[in-house]
């Protein structure tokens, strides 16, 4: 699901827990959650907001819960 | 670039090949003949081949948000398509009828309205498609 201007804007800390993370490159967590390299820019570039089931695995790879990857922002 | 730009690009290089030949034609043949040059839009048939050939690599061919996108990209193609179809037929029934005061058109009519109504669909399609990717590109690591 796209992110429209009247909705709360949608952070994540992607970018931090993949350098965290060994400094994961963007394809290898692209491979391990089962996207493609474009739709992790996309989110760390907060222009695309996940489906739940993405961002359960995302979170499952950092080994870490959804909230802490994602956050709303009012 | 994404498997769904690469087809995008492809289609509408078909659509705008197939315009410039008719164009093309039908100022050495007429435009009765020129119809022949339509007939280029089929090698949008081969579109599926694009994602076919990138599975074989193994990696993720269309993910969600290839998926969002070639959704949004239909909805903007059909709505396009019918007001494109719906306007021109009437204003073409209009001019035969009330303007020109025509009973009959051409039969060149028939199909005309058919491929021209299938380059508006290639070329909605693929704009729709690379405008959303546009709108969000990036490439750093």
């Amino acid at each position: 699901m796209a992110i429209k201007n009247n909705e709360p804007l949608m952070r994540n800390q992607i970018r931090r827990l993949r350098f965290e993370h060994g400094e994961m490159t963007q394809a290898q967590l692209a491979e391990r959650v089962g996207v493609t390299r474009q739709t992790i820019i996309a989110l760390e570039a907060n222009q695309y907001a996940p489906s739940l089931p993405l961002a359960l695995r995302i979170a499952r790879v950092f080994g870490t819960v959804v909230e802490d990857v994602f956050q709303l922002t009012e | 670039m994404s498997v769904n730009q690469k087809a995008a690009w492809f289609n509408l290089s078909v659509a705008i090949s197939a315009v410039l030949v008719y164009c093309l034609l039908t100022s050495l043949v007429g435009p009765s003949r020129a119809m022949a040059a339509w007939s280029l839009t089929g090698l949008s048939g081969f579109t599926p081949l694009f994602y076919r050939r990138a599975g074989k690599s193994g990696q993720v061919v269309l993910d969600e948000r290839d998926q969002l996108v070639q959704l949004r990209a239909h909805l903007a193609t059909l709505l396009v398509v019918w007001l494109c179809l719906v306007f021109g037929c009437m204003s073409t029934w209009a001019v035969f009828r009330y303007v020109k005061h025509q009973d009959t058109v051409s039969v060149d009519v028939l199909p005309l309205v058919v491929v021209v109504g299938g380059v508006i669909y290639l070329v909605t399609m693929s704009i729709a498609i690379l405008a959303q990717y546009g709108r969000s590109h990036g490439d750093q690591e």
